[in-house]
């Protein structure tokens, strides 16, 4: 499995998995585009100041539908956020590494590491707006 | 160790408390090198950009906000300058812009909606770190601890009270330092 090449040397970290089971993920696309698995790293690394880490290198999913419901409730009050819809997207190793990275509002949030060449959008489908 | 980002006509902005994170923090305040607060929220994103609004805010009113007697829509709507910056981040690789946004040309699709609070039941925000400030409150919590061995202290302080006062300084400690595990030790 090889890497993007802006990874950190640590990323994914040792305590990280191979990618499986259900997730759920906030999208902007219906259906769901190469564009909603972009890390913030990707899209601006000079916000970053040009230092990729492990955080900002990964994507936030949920393995409990009932979070993602959660979280978008509460995404009213973030307006880029207030049109996503929740997809589903089974995962399997070859999309990548998973980290459980519990929140105190949020138990089931995993970051995600996808690798070169993977297409992670293909495995998701919009079930709920 | 504190998140920093590189935000285009701020400068350095260290994180100070992130209230929504998905994939990085998408509500949160922050402050500058020269101790500016802002509350800060991705407002927008499309194909071409993204955009993130700060709205500069006084620690009294970000504990307003923090505790929900202000809501997000009204911080962002009614900043206390008047005005928001609005930073657009082009995906085309073009460098990113800031543009100052007075308040009653802020449009609502960019803004929380009105009725959304926060509900953060804990201490108000913690003092921004320094690390005088630090060196500072260590120094007096020596004195205290060496009042409490001293049974003839120029500061007579009765031995309760200073253990409070330690338990207090101790929490205060963890808060500035962000070293939850930072424990004052009664030998030292």
């Amino acid at each position: 499995m090889e890497w993007p090449d802006f990874y950190p040397a640590d990323c994914p970290p040792t305590e990280a998995e191979p990618a499986s089971g259900t997730v759920y993920r906030l999208v902007q696309y219906n259906p769901a585009r190469a564009e909603d698995f972009k890390t913030p790293f990707e899209e601006n690394p000079g916000r970053f100041n040009n230092k990729p880490s492990i955080r900002n290198c990964g994507l936030s999913v949920h393995t409990d539908m009932q979070d993602s419901e959660q979280l978008k409730t509460v995404m009213k009050m973030v307006p880029r956020f207030r049109d996503t819809q929740i997809a589903e997207g089974e995962l399997n190793p070859t999309l990548g590494m998973t980290q459980h990275t519990p929140s105190s509002k949020y138990k089931s949030h995993h970051s995600w590491w996808v690798p070169i060449g993977a297409k992670p959008w293909v495995v998701f489908k919009i079930i709920s707006g | 160790m504190a998140d920093i980002l590189n935000i285009t006509g701020l400068g350095r902005l260290e994180i100070v408390e992130t209230y929504i994170y998905y994939d990085q923090p998408v509500l949160f305040s922050c402050k500058s090198a020269a101790g500016h607060l802002y509350l800060a929220v991705a407002a927008d994103k499309n194909d071409q950009h993204e955009s993130w609004l700060f709205a500069g805010i006084s620690t009294e009113r970000l504990n307003l906000v923090r505790s929900g007697a202000i809501d997000l829509h009204n911080a962002f709507s009614e900043p206390e300058d008047g005005f928001l910056l609005k930073e657009i981040i082009p995906y085309d690789g073009t460098l990113p812009r800031m543009e100052p946004i007075q308040s009653d040309h802020i449009s609502e699709d960019m803004l929380p909606m009105p009725g959304e609070r926060l509900n953060i039941k804990t201490d108000p925000l913690p003092i921004l770190r320094n690390s005088e400030d630090i060196a500072k409150l260590r120094e007096v919590v020596k004195i205290l601890q060496k009042s409490q061995e001293e049974t003839t202290s120029k500061f007579t302080i009765p031995n309760t009270l200073t253990g409070v006062l330690l338990t207090q300084l101790e929490k205060l400690l963890q808060l500035q330092s962000g070293d939850q595990d930072y424990k004052i030790n009664p030998e030292r």
